[in-house]
């Protein structure tokens, strides 16, 4: 595929997958402008880096790959201009709220009653996580989702963002705690559908 | 009196029994990473024995993995604007330049 890349197929790849591209920039980035501009980089990365792409996943997955990264270069330069912030994990509840004195849970956490398989089907509870990530602050929602929904890696994260990896695992705990609570707030587990 | 033997055990079973305080940060920690053989080890036996925590270790490793599903799904969403003609142009004129 690397040698039979032509100018006409990457053509082809902004009128397949540019709208797809462009939503979900959107959803990482919040503005329409700096979301054409991702995607318009991420054609011409793909462009010139086309010898690269082995044939092995898909050229859409290729393309997002590269897309994913453009973004995550995006919190780079937020960062850089001193608009957005990553360094301090210091928001929420801690764990010393949590336990009592002698190591135990103040609320032990109850079953769900729903395993894995049948949670990935429910899209209630899907539509229920997607809105508590969107309740996140703007900082811990877009690590949220370039860790753990873009898959990136914490090296990469924690290397563009200037992140000290121990920072980034109490940061991830309590968005992960957050969106727990939210959930649990959210949705009825026992009847497997939104309380509200 | 116990004997020198007992006293070692019960010294070896203090050092590595955690409570639920103790095991609480690794429980999200070791979804991202491998954490080091013995806290590991020490987390292992706490879970073995406590339900509590293997329910809110299960609850966070499933919303990773919704969560992994969510951010697939939206590379496939039918919602949201259309990414116009004109902007399609400019970047295959932008495409042409490289070329």
């Amino acid at each position: 595929m690397s040698q039979g890349v032509s100018a006409e197929d990457a053509e082809d790849w902004v009128d397949k997958y540019s709208t797809q591209m462009y939503r979900f920039a959107l959803t990482r980035v919040k503005d329409q402008d700096i979301a054409e501009e991702v995607v318009q980089e991420t054609f011409l990365a793909a462009w010139k880096s086309k010898s690269s792409f082995s044939g092995r996943s898909s050229e859409k997955s290729w393309l997002f790959g590269i897309l994913k990264h453009k973004i995550l270069d995006h919190f780079r330069q937020l960062k850089k201009r001193g608009e957005i912030e990553f360094g301090d994990p210091g928001e929420w509840e801690t764990a010393e709220n949590l336990f009592q004195s002698n190591g135990l849970w103040k609320t032990p956490p109850s079953s769900w009653g729903i395993n894995p398989e049948q949670a990935a089907q429910n899209l209630q509870l899907l539509e229920a996580l997607n809105k508590c990530v969107e309740s996140l602050s703007d900082r811990f929602k877009s690590l949220f989702l370039l860790k753990e929904m873009d898959g990136l890696t914490a090296d990469e994260i924690c290397d563009q963002l200037d992140i000290k990896p121990a920072n980034l695992w109490v940061m991830m705990h309590r968005i992960r705690n957050r969106l727990k609570t939210c959930l649990e707030s959210n949705f009825e587990f026992s009847q497997g559908e939104l309380s509200k | 009196m116990k004997s020198l033997f007992m006293r070692g055990m019960l010294f070896i079973e203090s050092k590595l029994k955690m409570t639920c305080r103790d095991v609480y940060p690794y429980m999200s920690e070791m979804l991202d990473h491998e954490i080091p053989f013995i806290p590991r080890m020490r987390v292992k036996m706490h879970l073995a024995l406590c339900h509590v925590c293997t329910f809110y270790q299960q609850q966070l490793a499933m919303i990773k993995k919704l969560s992994e599903n969510i951010g697939l799904s939206q590379e496939d969403s039918r919602e949201g604007p259309e990414f116009s003609d004109e902007k399609k142009l400019k970047i295959k004129e932008a495409l042409k330049k490289e070329k």
